[in-house]
């Protein structure tokens, strides 16, 4: 790894000496709103050259002086083509106009969800608001999660699970992020819908492998989102009506082109109705979307947002739960000049979780909070070379629980779990450069750093570790402590150190036809102390430390991608398999919640997973669509630490909640004219990998299942199809409102799908019973959308 | 418990449930030790049972009972105490047991040539102190909670294991194990939330001391019995596992019984419900 540092070190002066070419940059926006776009194409066909704007609609590239046709290019925005003459450094500021109205009449040819033939970036998935809207979804709830499920290589373990698994990751490996901050808890109402309201997306991008080094702290991917920043030019509203919830957001200029706002909320209501059927319980949840920016001058942009959101559950008064993230982010654009791009964003993060049990006059309340420093710049070097480099602080504080009595006869104690501070540094550098006509790379390094600091008090354990293996009982038990070190405030307790190589390459045969392959290692220092099949609400972050490594994940990938009939068909076809090293594992019947020694239930394995995925897309025309076939395994081993313990399952490779062998899902959108435009999804999978019983035995009067290996059984295979229809009544050329209303049939031919298998007695008859657990049958909805 | 909670109001929604047919793997039988040594409060203890049987299919019906073992429970002293198998098949039972509180025992089986064994302390337990009620309450607003308020005794961990007997429970019989991990040394409670409940209605309500080792035995035998959204494949569901026991072959490359070795002292209360 030295080598490529030695070797940038040596090239860079070059690149500063060699400057008689001509720079042309500048920023792509929306005509309507000054909206920055994302992903915008900017190309020189007659060079064949071209560029994409950054998350902040700015692009670069360095060009031979020269006239030439320069085309600027967006999924649903009409195509602008204009004649430059450059022979000095120039600035061009591109609007685009958006041509949705228009659909009958235009063939809509460009679209960033295409593929990027030359570009060395595989394994991603780049996918518009737009896009996600038109999908059907369970009670017409645009959900950005539920979309990316529809997508090869991503999964989750079953309809009312939370989080995805991408390429047989676990989902707290996943980093999500809003507008450059991580969010801890993308779910509302257990996994049912995702914290993301769809009005205040802009868009947003799922790596699945070849993780560029700019990203860092999670093994399995990176889903990098963005939120609106509001219109610049008028106020406008848009809004949904649906039947579990409803969204409202407000836009608009503070002082035109120059500033504006944006404010979205959106809250389930369905609580609102459960007094009037006598019913005093009550869960919702809402969220808070908010955005501030502002351009100061050419070179100088800052932006501020927040989220906030909340479940809440109430219970008759004697339980009641509250859970949700905030964020608030600032961000600083500086353009230094026409090649050096950068950005400052400072944030703040936080996950908290609220349990009062009145019945047991218990409460109970754990929190992640997160404060990051985040310092990215890009640097157009020359015309086949791109750098991107930057620095990335994070500064963590966990509390792991405090339990707390709610009346002052409680029998409960007052009890403050320790909590757990940590500093997270990183520093990358990442380089794009074209070799020749074929060959495009990206290769880059990320130093990663972690420090898990005091104060805290450790337990120390004798040799045999915290977690105790009893050799005649042959079961792993927590180890008693023999002792503790004390830390003070900001001290060292334990330190972690990562060099993370990224690659990327693609050549590309023609215009049409590419291999890519690329390797990543990513490493994770933070992790979520659960053992369900998906997380829930209550599950805390915990630091790696004395006593828990560092999550260290390897990927390759090798792909192969082709375009068809002048891109009107597209064709990915990729391969991967990825090894994660420290994968926690929990002992047989490890409690989690309020535990102050998750050292003493957990035992270091590893994971595996790969993988074979196809992607075919028809990217234009009335009917377009993909289908998405993924074959792949995922699996988990916890060894024994000696020849004679026996680890977990034995010691063998067991398969993960969410391996899953099989997954097609086929998706189609068809335009039939102004009014109307219908969308449907299929969805064909293996079942997921449980343990069934193998026989039974009576103790105490009970019926008891026994089980042996872990997850060898499966559920019945999952299938379903969906569809939805669009209808945009028509009106008047100058009525500044649109709406629209959507249709919708979840699970159309009410497939009962098995979510899970419990096995009991039944208490009537006496007999065994094998019972099957169906979330979802046929779900009709229907919801109101409209904007002005 | 906290999961199962909130669990509740996610499963209400638009769930539903249907018994089906599906082939099951099924393991050859294995040998199942109920040792249960109950010392209840204002007896002597000197009659005590153990119960030998077999795994079945989980489909069967019938309990494969297991005859003609040598029993035996020997104290710190190294007097035996012998089981013998009466007339029911399977149940082996001793009249002359001599129950000491933090005495430590040890349990020999010999049955079909191989000999199987397990020590642990008949630990005591504090006694049900008083009993509240509560109607119309729960997440339906129609359930009757019970309370039952016992002292946990400080500087010391203890566990607990309750029992409810009764013919208006609705599974007859309800199991449920606590700590005093919150509660140290505080005046604490059991906590019983039934919808069938009928004023009444007589419920046998047994507190029993038992070890750290048989706390975390019993907490996963039961996550891993009955009908929740926490048992195979549900979402929030734990993958299940073989539950051992602290009863093991002496011969280490030989299978254990599944099953448990355990003493308690056992307060037991009659509950009329009002």
């Amino acid at each position: 790894m030295l080598k490529i540092v030695l070797w940038l070190a040596v090239l860079m002066p070059a690149y500063l000496l060699s400057q008689s070419k001509v720079t042309l940059s500048g920023t792509v926006k929306e005509q309507v709103g000054n909206e920055t776009i994302i992903g915008a194409t900017v190309g020189i066909p007659t060079l064949g050259i071209g560029t994409l704007t950054n998350e902040y609609g700015f692009f670069s590239m360095v060009v031979p002086s020269g006239t030439y046709e320069i085309t600027v290019s967006f999924l649903g925005f009409g195509r602008i083509t204009r004649k430059l003459y450059l022979t000095t450094s120039t600035e061009v500021h591109f609007l685009m106009v958006e041509n949705a109205e228009e659909l009958d009449e235009v063939v809509v040819t460009d679209d960033s969800e295409k593929l990027e033939i030359r570009s060395p970036q595989m394994s991603t998935h780049q996918l518009s608001i737009a896009t996600i809207k038109k999908i059907p979804v369970i009670l017409g709830e645009v959900d950005v999660i539920k979309a990316l499920l529809l997508l090869p290589g991503v999964t989750n373990t079953g309809e009312a699970s939370s989080g995805f698994n991408v390429r047989g990751g676990a989902s707290d490996q996943n980093l999500i992020l809003i507008d450059e901050a991580t969010i801890y808890n993308s779910s509302h109402l257990f996994g049912f819908f995702s914290v993301f309201n769809p009005d205040a997306i802009k868009d947003i991008k799922l790596y699945k492998g070849g993780i560029p080094a700019k990203y860092g702290g999670r093994v399995s991917s990176v889903l990098d989102i963005y939120q609106k920043e509001g219109n610049k030019n008028k106020l406008g509203a848009s809004g949904g009506i649906g039947l579990l919830s409803s969204r409202l957001l407000l836009e608009g200029p503070i002082a035109k082109n120059k500033s504006s706002f944006l404010v979205g909320g959106r809250s389930s209501y369905v609580h609102l109705f459960l007094p009037l059927f006598g019913n005093e319980n009550t869960a919702y949840f809402y969220d808070l979307n908010t955005k501030i920016n502002t351009t100061i001058n050419e070179n100088n942009s800052l932006f501020l947002s927040g989220y906030f959101g909340r479940d809440v559950f109430e219970i008759d008064g004697s339980f009641r739960n509250t859970y949700g993230n905030t964020i608030l982010n600032g961000r600083w654009n500086h353009v230094f000049n026409n090649k050096l791009f950068s950005n400052l964003s400072l944030v703040y993060s936080d996950y908290i979780f609220g349990l009062d049990l009145d019945f047991l006059t218990i409460g109970y309340e754990s929190s992640i909070r997160n404060y990051n420093i985040k310092y990215d710049l890009k640097w157009y070097a020359e015309e086949r070379t791109d750098f991107h480099f930057g620095i990335n602080l994070n500064y963590y504080n966990f509390d792991p629980g405090t339990v707390t009595p709610l009346e002052e006869n409680s029998g409960i104690n007052f009890r403050s779990l320790a909590k757990k501070f940590a500093l997270e540094l990183a520093a990358y550098i990442d380089v794009e450069q074209k070799l020749g006509t074929h060959l495009d790379l990206r290769y880059g390094l990320r130093l990663s750093n972690f420090l898990r600091l005091g104060d805290e008090d450790q337990k120390l354990y004798d040799a045999r570790g915290a977690v105790v293996y009893n050799n005649e009982q042959q079961v792993y038990q927590s180890g008693e402590p023999i002792g503790s070190e004390a830390f003070r405030s900001n001290e060292v307790i334990a330190s972690f150190t990562n060099l993370e190589p990224r690659l990327a390459l693609s050549y590309a045969f023609d215009d049409d036809t590419a291999v890519k392959a690329s390797y990543n290692r990513t490493t994770q220092y933070v992790h979520l102390i659960s053992n369900t099949s998906s997380p829930t609400p209550l599950d805390v972050w915990a630091p790696s430390g004395k006593y828990i490594e560092p999550q260290i994940g390897n990927q390759v990938a090798l792909g192969f991608f082709k375009k068809c009939s002048d891109n009107r068909y597209s064709l990915e076809v990729e391969t991967y398999y990825k090894r994660v090293r420290n994968r926690i594992d929990y002992i047989d019947g490890a409690d989690l919640i309020a535990n102050d020694d998750i050292e003493q239930i957990i035992l270091n394995g590893r994971a595996r997973a790969y993988g074979l995925e196809l992607l075919l897309r028809k990217n234009e025309g009335r009917f377009k669509g993909w289908v998405a076939y993924t074959l792949s395994r995922s699996e988990q081993q916890t060894a024994g630490r000696t020849a004679i313990e026996t680890g977990i399952n034995n010691g063998e490779w067991y398969k993960t909640p969410f391996d899953k062998l099989h997954d097609l899902s086929v998706t189609l959108t068809y335009d039939l004219n102004k009014k109307w435009e219908f969308s449907s999804n299929f969805i064909l999978q293996s079942g997921q990998p449980v343990s069934l019983p193998n026989g039974q035995f009576t103790y105490n009067d009970l019926v008891i299942p026994t089980f042996s290996e872990r997850n060898e059984n499966r559920l019945p295979s999952y299938n379903r199809l969906d569809v939805a229809a669009t209808l945009r009544p028509i009106q008047g050329k100058n009525r500044k409102w649109t709406s629209e209303w959507v249709f919708g049939l979840y699970n159309l031919y009410n497939r009962q799908n098995t979510t899970s298998l419990s096995f009991a007695r039944n208490n009537q008859t006496g007999v065994n019973e094998a019972t099957r657990l169906t979330i979802f049958g046929v779900v009709p909805s229907i919801s109101y959308n409209f904007k002005f | 418990m906290l999961r199962k909670l909130m669990l509740l109001s996610l499963a209400v929604v638009y769930s539903c449930e249907k018994v089906v047919d599906i082939n099951l793997p099924e393991a050859p039988p294995r040998l199942t030790v109920e040792a249960s040594i109950n010392w209840l409060n204002g007896t002597p203890g000197n009659e005590q049972c153990i119960i030998l049987s077999t795994t079945g299919g989980f489909f069967d019906t019938e309990q494969n009972f297991v005859s003609q073992a040598d029993i035996r429970i020997e104290n710190q002293e190294g007097t035996q105490y012998i089981f013998a198998e009466g007339e029911r098949k399977g149940i082996y039972e001793c009249i002359d047991f001599k129950p000491e509180l933090n005495a430590t025992y040890q349990l020999t089986i010999l049955v079909n040539g191989e000999t199987y064994r397990a020590k642990e302390t008949l630990l005591p337990v504090s006694p049900i102190d008083f009993i509240e009620q509560e109607d119309e309450t729960g997440f339906s607003g129609e359930d009757t909670e019970i309370r039952m308020y016992y002292t946990d005794p400080a500087s010391i961990d203890n566990y607990y294991f309750f029992e409810y007997r009764s013919q208006a429970l609705e599974a007859k019989i309800d199991l449920d194990v606590y700590d005093d991990e919150f509660t140290q040394g505080n005046l604490s409670f059991a906590l019983l939330i039934e919808s069938d409940l009928e004023p009444g209605d007589e419920i046998r309500i047994r507190n029993h001391g038992i070890s750290r080792r048989f706390f975390d035995y019993l907490g996963l035998l039961l996550s891993q019995e009955g009908n929740d959204e926490e048992s195979n494949g549900g979402p929030f569901g734990t993958a299940p596992a073989e539950v051992i026991g602290n009863i093991i072959n002496i011969d280490p490359s030989k299978t254990s019984p599944l099953g448990y070795f355990r003493l308690s002292q056992v307060d037991e209360i009659i509950y009329i419900v009002k």
